[in-house]
């Protein structure tokens, strides 16, 4: 790769403040917060060594640096329904840990290791809307002195309220190659797999939610995605974007962008193609105001329209972000992960700033919090 | 579409060590099918990145720019066995004191068998 290649966006500084000065107070209705006059906007996302940052994106600063015991990884975050606690996937992809951000405590901690039994989870991470459960799967290896036995992948329920050494209520075999997971109000968990994947955390039932791998279109190739990254609460869906070629191999091959979409409200589901396949996208969320516009991110941001299947807009970033996420009214755009800063853009893509941070996000999600 | 029914010199894969010509000449395409992956895209032992990239168009154009901001995205969840170390499991302290790659690349170090994890 050649840096010198990289197109840099250069904005003048007085347009970068002037939209840094825009409010991002929210109405406290709106956030059912009836205690309080107003509740606020922050970022929160986990980088290297091991803190979790809560950022005001207004003031474009810091407002609180957790340190997390333990090493980074994966940095997967998903939030209590009042957003005041963080649920990281810590410790090299093996501890879940719950953390207060209004106060740095550590309320919670769960590994799914022990007894010569070594678990990873591959981002699959979520907690139930009322938010007394927290959920993960766990792909597990027993280790023995010479040889390595693979372990049915395991579903594991935790109670919120369990501490620091919790062990969970209840386990059930979960598919393989399950990396991101959203907890819709139905009651459901739905799994990023081969398939998206319906599964009842009450009995284990699993069920094919979304065909992917398994879908019955003749016309169509096998889609190909990727999974890491768990956003969704502005919007309160559960998406996972794919690409996919239509007439595969014929003089009319044509390549498409499109999204698998659960909407945990309702748990409604929906599979389609939004735009032609021009550039990579590593994650993807909806405008909250209207959810068939979509903003993509990786080292171009893009704004995707499936109502009429066209690339908005595109621009060249100085460098590749990972995480993508909007602000709660969709006035702006947040990037994060891959590196050592989060970017700011309004829906019109001005460059509103940056935040660095000391260490990078690599894989870690960048969410928007209201308290 | 799937290849497994086809052997590795029919995909263009030659192999080049030892280790690879056994394997070309052990596994019948059947006896691939019996290969379960793990249920990871990651971890090192699961992946099957071969250790270089090139993006879905062909090129390199696409891939992560530049390179140091996407080292750690791909270190941590073993996305690049070959180049970098095992740092999910082996060599968890490779990264240490270089939490910026972008300013602290020049630190990371090669590792050998039998150094301090």
């Amino acid at each position: 790769m050649n840096t010198s290649e990289m197109k840099r966006l250069t904005l003048p500084l007085i347009g970068l403040l002037a939209f840094a000065a825009q409010p991002l107070v929210v109405n406290a209705a709106v956030a059912g917060e009836a205690s309080a006059d107003e509740v606020r906007e922050y970022l929160v996302t986990m980088a290297r060594p091991n803190q979790l940052y809560v950022i005001d994106p207004e003031a474009q600063e810091v407002v609180r640096t957790c340190d997390v015991e333990g090493d980074f990884g994966s940095g997967t975050l998903q939030l209590s329904p009042d957003d005041r606690i963080a649920y990281v996937l810590h410790n090299r992809w093996e501890d879940v840990v719950g953390i207060d951000l209004t106060s740095c405590e550590e309320v919670f901690r769960a590994s799914g290791s022990g007894n010569s039994i070594r678990a990873k989870s591959i981002a699959s991470l979520a907690v139930s809307p009322d938010g007394s459960r927290l959920y993960s799967i766990w792909d597990r290896v027993r280790l023995g002195i010479d040889h390595y036995e693979v372990l049915e992948p395991q579903l594991a329920v935790y109670d919120t309220t369990a501490g620091l050494a919790a062990e969970p209520l209840t386990t059930f075999p979960a598919p393989r190659q399950v990396t991101t997971m959203g907890a819709a109000e139905d009651g459901y968990l739905y799994l990023a797999g081969a398939d998206i994947y319906r599964l009842d955390p009450e009995s284990g039932e699993t069920e094919i939610a979304i065909a992917n791998r398994n879908w019955d279109r003749p016309s169509f190739s096998s889609p190909d995605s990727l999974a890491v990254w768990s956003m969704g609460e502005v919007t309160n869906e559960f998406l996972r974007p794919y690409t996919v070629a239509e007439h595969p191999g014929e003089e009319n091959e044509a390549w498409h962008w499109g999204v698998s979409r659960v909407d945990l409200a309702t748990g409604e589901t929906e599979n389609k193609e939004i735009v032609p396949f021009e550039f990579i996208i590593f994650s993807m969320v909806s405008d909250p105001r209207e959810r068939d516009v979509f903003y993509g991110v990786y080292t171009q941001l893009s704004k995707l329209d499936a109502r009429t299947q066209e690339i908005v807009d595109v621009i060249d970033l100085d460098h590749t972000y990972y995480s993508i996420n909007t602000s709660y009214d969709g006035s702006r755009i947040y990037l994060g992960g891959a590196s050592s800063d989060i970017a700011i853009y309004d829906d019109d893509f001005n460059d509103l700033g940056r935040i660095r941070l000391p260490g990078d996000m690599s894989t870690a999600t960048l969410k928007v919090a209201r308290f | 579409m799937t290849n497994n029914k086809k052997n590795l010199t029919a995909l263009g894969l030659a192999p080049l060590n030892r280790k690879a010509r056994e394997m070309e000449r052990a596994a019948s395409p059947e006896a691939l099918e019996e290969v379960q992956a793990m249920q990871t895209i990651a971890g090192c032992t699961s992946s099957f990145d071969p250790g270089w990239e090139v993006d879905p168009f062909g090129g390199v154009a696409s891939l992560c720019q530049p390179m140091e901001a996407d080292l750690y995205g791909c270190a941590d969840p073993c996305w690049w066995p070959a180049q970098v170390p095992d740092t999910m499991n082996t060599y968890p302290q490779w990264g240490d004191g270089a939490d910026r790659a972008e300013d602290d690349w020049r630190k990371f170090d090669s590792v050998y068998p039998g150094d301090e994890k």
